[in-house]
């Protein structure tokens, strides 16, 4: 039979405040464990949180970039829950009065088809503690560090119909909350994160599905995968007219594959109620407008700058501007060599393919300081270098990020750009191999290449290519 | 108001406590005395009262500062168990 699928996503994002949410210890990633703890955050009796005023407008940012209302008064609730990884015993939520309420981003697939996808909230609360589970020493080892840290939740309507809408949505959240930064968004470093609840129904149909919630997916590569998973599994019970039990799964990663963690009928009954230490609070409007006056340009407007003022093409632009770091790196480069295209075409063509040999995850991490990759490009455009000479020193220095001024100084790495010099070598080669000269007044070009090929041997990659295919063009016809 | 014995029991097993027979008696009766007493609460006629909820402004809540935490030994210190620096929890797997 063939479904409809159904798909919402909520998506976690830490804010990058310099203290939590509700105590002022260090948000920071990682540290010694429990380290970065206080009454309030390990929940000792009668310590009292007081929201973070920093975190509260960067949900409001988060809410205004999508497009949300913001309340104006918020409330903050207990989601109460007894697990070690919460120290209180709760978390500190929002539920019936969330900063902001509705948004909506549009996404756009392959074929440039576009799709609206409906936000029904955004809250601010506080993330839990990590744990880590030893069979060792016959416990779980709890570290509070990540406790507090201010976390914003993304609802999404059940808007999305496949996997790759799923990834374009949390794409674009990615890029929306990296633009606006109030989150690092490292999904690697759980800075982001996504569960997704998911149900088929009958193709057609207008009853919903028994849906179930995927858990622990911290890649685009796992929500992709989870998903197409859980879509096999759904619809091979329907298929049988078995039922969907209402659940939620976690994915293994490792196996490629998704367990049952809780049945509906043990399900979390979260008894959220409002924090009687945490009043509710309001949100005038003036500071409302004062977010807005601070809001960052987003992505479609770089594209436009980028197009307009920097003269790249349009597609070109989109891709320098999907990742923020990029687009911070590219403009630090360009601040060194003020040349853009050239830049980004390198960056294109050859930057971004080494991310990717590089990069498991969904992180771009650019190992070459932005001055070292300016003088670099500056060099080669120049003349300094040979593109051989280029290509191979890029290489080096992502690995190294030595000076590469002082590597072509040191090794001699200078290209030749003498055409004398040139032709004289090419001279010697012509003799050396008579049957490609042969080859040549046959009509095969290729024998040309032959001879740059022997050319750049002989000089290490240092000749002038250019000038050395117009010589020996000019020298054998 | 009337509450089970059956919710009693699901709510001592969502704060993992285990109760006995004659607990889980006792429990119900306190219970439902409070419940009770809150019933009577509700009875008064709060149609005339202002809203009285207190709302604290923007400017009342705390700078984005970063303040000296504990150290280590404080934090865990207090805990039954510790290593390395970790509070040690009895295992659990979800």
């Amino acid at each position: 039979m063939e479904y409809d699928v159904v798909i919402g996503l909520e998506v976690h994002s830490e804010l990058k405040t310099k203290s939590k949410v509700f105590c002022s210890c260090k948000n920071e990633f990682g540290g010694e464990p429990n380290t970065h703890c206080c009454p309030v955050c390990i929940g000792l009796p009668g310590a009292l949180p007081i929201p973070n005023k920093e975190a509260v407008k960067m949900t409001i940012k988060a809410g205004l970039a999508v497009g949300s209302q913001i309340n104006d008064i918020a409330i903050f609730e207990r989601k109460n829950y007894f697990y070690p990884d919460l120290a209180k015993a709760y978390q500190i939520s929002q539920a019936v009065r969330p900063i902001c309420i509705g948004g909506g981003v549009e996404i756009e697939d392959k074929n440039g088809h576009k799709k609206y996808i409906r936000l029904n909230r955004i809250h601010l609360e506080e993330d839990a503690g990590k744990l880590i589970h030893n069979s060792k020493i016959g416990g779980t080892m709890v570290d509070y560090n990540r406790g507090g840290v201010p976390l914003i939740e993304i609802v999404s309507e059940a808007d999305m119909s496949s996997a790759e809408e799923a990834v374009a949505y949390l794409s674009k959240l990615r890029n929306i909350l990296q633009y606006i930064e109030v989150s690092d968004c490292k999904m690697e470093q759980g800075s982001l994160r996504c569960d997704v609840n998911i149900s088929l129904k009958p193709k057609g149909s207008e009853k919903l599905g028994v849906r179930a919630e995927m858990k622990n997916l911290n890649s685009f590569r796992s929500v992709t995968r989870a998903i197409e998973y859980e879509i096999k599994r759904q619809s091979r019970l329907l298929d049988e007219g078995e039922e969907v039990i209402q659940e939620t799964r976690r994915w293994d990663d490792a196996r490629n594959r998704s367990f049952s963690m809780r049945r509906k009928e043990d399900a979390q009954d979260y008894r959220y109620f409002p924090d009687p230490d945490l009043l509710p609070f309001k949100i005038e409007r003036s500071l409302v407008e004062e977010v807005k006056r601070t809001m960052p340009k987003l992505r479609e407007e770089k594209i436009n700058d980028y197009v307009n003022d920097l003269g790249l093409s349009e597609y070109d632009a989109s891709v320098l501007t999907n990742d923020l770091n990029l687009v911070k790196y590219f403009e630090k480069v360009i601040s060194y060599f003020n040349k853009p295209k050239f830049v980004c075409n390198f960056i294109l063509t050859t930057l971004l393919k080494k991310v990717k040999e590089d990069e498991e995850n969904d992180d771009l991490v650019i190992p070459i300081e932005p001055q070292n990759f300016a003088n670099l490009l500056q060099m080669y455009e120049s003349g300094q270098i040979s593109q051989a000479i280029c290509r191979e020193l890029f290489d080096e220095i992502w690995t190294t990020n030595e000076d590469c001024l002082k590597i072509v100084k040191e090794r001699n790495l200078v290209q030749n750009n003498n055409e004398d010099e040139i032709k004289e070598m090419l001279k010697v080669l012509i003799e050396e191999f008579p049957q490609s000269v042969q080859d040549y007044k046959a009509g095969n070009t290729k024998a040309l290449s032959f001879f740059i090929g022997q050319l750049m041997k002989k000089t290490q990659g240092k000749a002038n290519a250019q000038i050395a295919s117009k010589l020996i063009k000019e020298m054998l016809d | 108001m009337e509450i089970t014995e059956k919710e009693i029991k699901h709510l001592a097993s969502l704060s993992r406590l285990n109760f006995t027979d004659e607990e889980l008696a006792k429990f119900s009766a306190d219970f439902k005395a409070i419940l009770d007493y809150v019933n009577e609460l509700q009875k008064v006629d709060t149609s005339n009262v202002k809203d009285n909820t207190i709302i604290r402004a923007y400017d009342e809540l705390r700078e984005d500062e970063v303040k000296p935490s504990l150290s280590n030994e404080e934090i865990v210190g207090n805990a039954p168990k510790n290593y390395n620096g970790y509070f040690i929890a009895p295992t659990v797997v979800e």
